[in-house]
């Protein structure tokens, strides 16, 4: 068992498989055996639950796969405080689980994306991207910038150049 | 429209997607087609040059119906001349219009540019017209050394030459299309490509495949692409892949539920170390019981199998999708998981219970009745 510690000093013990999701605890573990408890100091414990759940999953079904090819192992129930509502669902598919659980507001989007690119867990990084390259892809430029509230720092001058640089973009 | 989130809000909402790290955002970019990735160009100054950091261009031409083949040309040129950092993934692709007008001498110059940036690793091809692409192959083929993954998806007009696959030692992932002429050439490139870990097939039927041999390919999908009406009779598929862990065979149509289907009958030497096998096949009738059953027995190592059978509702039906008459159940010794759909009639009600009285280390079963649309769960 690992002990995580968000920023904002929230407690989870976690499986040793489930934290090594995350590249850079895998590291940490690496390099230092003994490691119990490991501070995260850029991710508060709203974002690190749902993060946990992530992991969680995941290596939920690859040892449920594993385990088919070896012999029962003895999986670390009773485990933490993260949520386990996940073993009902745990019979479908994963795409489509992940599916739902990148279906979130924009700031918890947003948050998602920093701790999968902080913690390093490739899976996470690559679901939270394309979740925001899914919400850029149909709009307009006016659109997008309305949607993530970008400020549109050119002058009407400056933005009709750029757009005369690649016109085939606007077409 | 833009102004709605202006200066007299009173609340200040924050910019997420400009507070994301360089390295993110262009993550995010690399992900959409090159022409939107560089509409984020006018967004901001943040965003000014961003997309063309992007590790990732592509190029298609279908995605929106004015395209004209004069921008296609202008974008291509624009993105790949006037870019000066190394091109991890390329992908190209062209809709039937563009059939003879964009040349292929220009497809070529593009990928030999491409290739002279360094460092392209990820190649996709994908044209739907019928086109001559000798060229094209030859270039792919002499200058794309680092290439790791490489999926081309063109329908020849004739017989062309691959060349040998020495160019392509790095190959980890293929994806192609099989048709009957060139199916000799596969073979032989297959045999030589000596890191090629998983291989996707788009084949089309009535075709002889004497032997798909590899050492190394431990993925293999066969995508059974619409036959044509003319070729019905189950056609023969030799494989010789003793790494193999992952098997899935589909039927890969426009429309499904009747589609012509057409099923290899597939055989070889079993493959010991699987571990995964899908089936989803649509369209079946009673002529492809053997080969479904085929399919079967060569999988019969797996742990974890999932099926997905549809009968073509015709004349024929019901009969059994899963039992071959007067021959015996596949036997799955180290199956454990087993998600099946499919109509449970009586025939293939008594096939499903045999099977299971024959797969005795199963540790989770689901069933999906077709025909009535419930499901079953057992623990």
């Amino acid at each position: 068992m690992i002990t995580l510690t968000s920023s904002d000093g929230v407690q989870f013990d976690v499986r040793e498989a489930v934290a090594k999701e995350s590249q850079i605890i895998r590291d940490m573990i690496q390099d230092d055996c003994v490691i119990t408890n490991i501070p995260l100091a850029n991710v508060n414990h709203k974002i690190l639950s749902i993060v946990l759940e992530y992991c969680q999953m995941h290596v939920d079904k690859t040892e449920m796969e594993v385990n088919a090819s070896k012999h029962q192992t003895t999986t670390g129930e009773g485990s933490s405080s993260v949520p386990v509502a996940l073993k009902v669902s745990s019979n479908k598919n994963l795409n489509d689980w992940d599916k739902e659980f990148i279906n979130v507001d924009l700031d918890t989007l947003y948050d998602l994306i920093l701790a999968a690119n902080y913690l390093n867990i490739s899976g996470l990084l690559n679901l939270t991207t394309q979740a925001a390259a899914d919400i850029i892809k149909g709009k307009t430029t006016e659109e997008i910038r309305a949607t993530f509230n970008i400020k549109n720092d050119f002058t009407p001058e400056e933005e009709a150049a750029i757009r005369k640089e690649n016109p085939w973009a606007f077409e | 429209m833009g102004q709605t989130v202006g200066m007299g809000h009173p609340k200040i909402k924050i910019d997420h997607l400009s507070a994301l790290p360089d390295e993110v955002v262009i993550t995010v970019l690399s992900l959409l087609p090159t022409f939107i990735a560089a509409r984020t160009s006018v967004l901001s100054r943040r965003f000014r040059h961003l997309w063309k950091a992007s590790p990732s261009v592509n190029l298609p031409f279908t995605y929106i119906p004015s395209f004209k083949h004069s921008t296609y040309v202008a974008m291509a040129n624009s993105v790949l001349l006037s870019r000066r950092d190394p091109l991890l993934r390329l992908h190209l692709e062209f809709g039937y219009l563009f059939s003879g007008r964009l040349t292929e001498s220009f497809i070529s110059s593009s990928l030999i540019h491409a290739h002279a940036l360094g460092g392209l690793r990820h190649l996709t091809i994908d044209g739907n017209g019928y086109w001559d692409f000798e060229t094209v192959l030859r270039s792919v083929f002499s200058c794309c050394i680092s290439l790791q993954s490489l999926s081309i998806h063109i329908q020849p007009l004739k017989t062309f030459p691959f060349p040998s696959a020495i160019a392509l030692t790095r190959l980890k992932s293929l994806s192609i299309h099989l048709i009957s002429y060139n199916s000799t050439i596969i073979e032989r490139l297959l045999s030589e490509l000596c890191c090629l870990e998983h291989l996707q097939l788009h084949i089309f039927s009535g075709f002889v495949c004497n032997s798909l041999s590899s050492r190394t390919i431990k993925k293999l999908e066969l995508l059974l692409v619409d036959a044509t009406t003319h070729l019905e009779e189950p056609y023969s598929l030799g494989l010789s892949m003793p790494s193999l862990e992952f098997l899935c065979l589909r039927t890969h149509c426009s429309f499904h539920a009747n589609a012509n289907v057409n099923v290899p009958l597939l055989h070889g030497e079993i493959p010991f170390f699987i571990r995964k096998a899908v089936v989803t096949l649509h369209g079946l009738r009673q002529k492809h019981i053997t080969a479904v059953a085929q399919f079967l027995n060569f999988v019969s190592y797996v742990q974890h199998l999932t099926l997905d059978l549809n009968e073509h509702r015709w004349e024929e039906y019901p009969f059994p999708v899963l039992m071959e008459p007067g021959k015996e159940v596949p036997n799955f010794p180290n199956l454990k998981h087993l998600d099946m759909s499919l109509c449970f009639h009586e025939f293939n009600f008594e096939a499903v219970v045999t099977m299971l009285h024959h797969s005795t280390a199963l540790e989770s079963l689901k069933l999906h009745h077709k025909q009535l649309g419930f499901n079953w769960d057992k623990g």
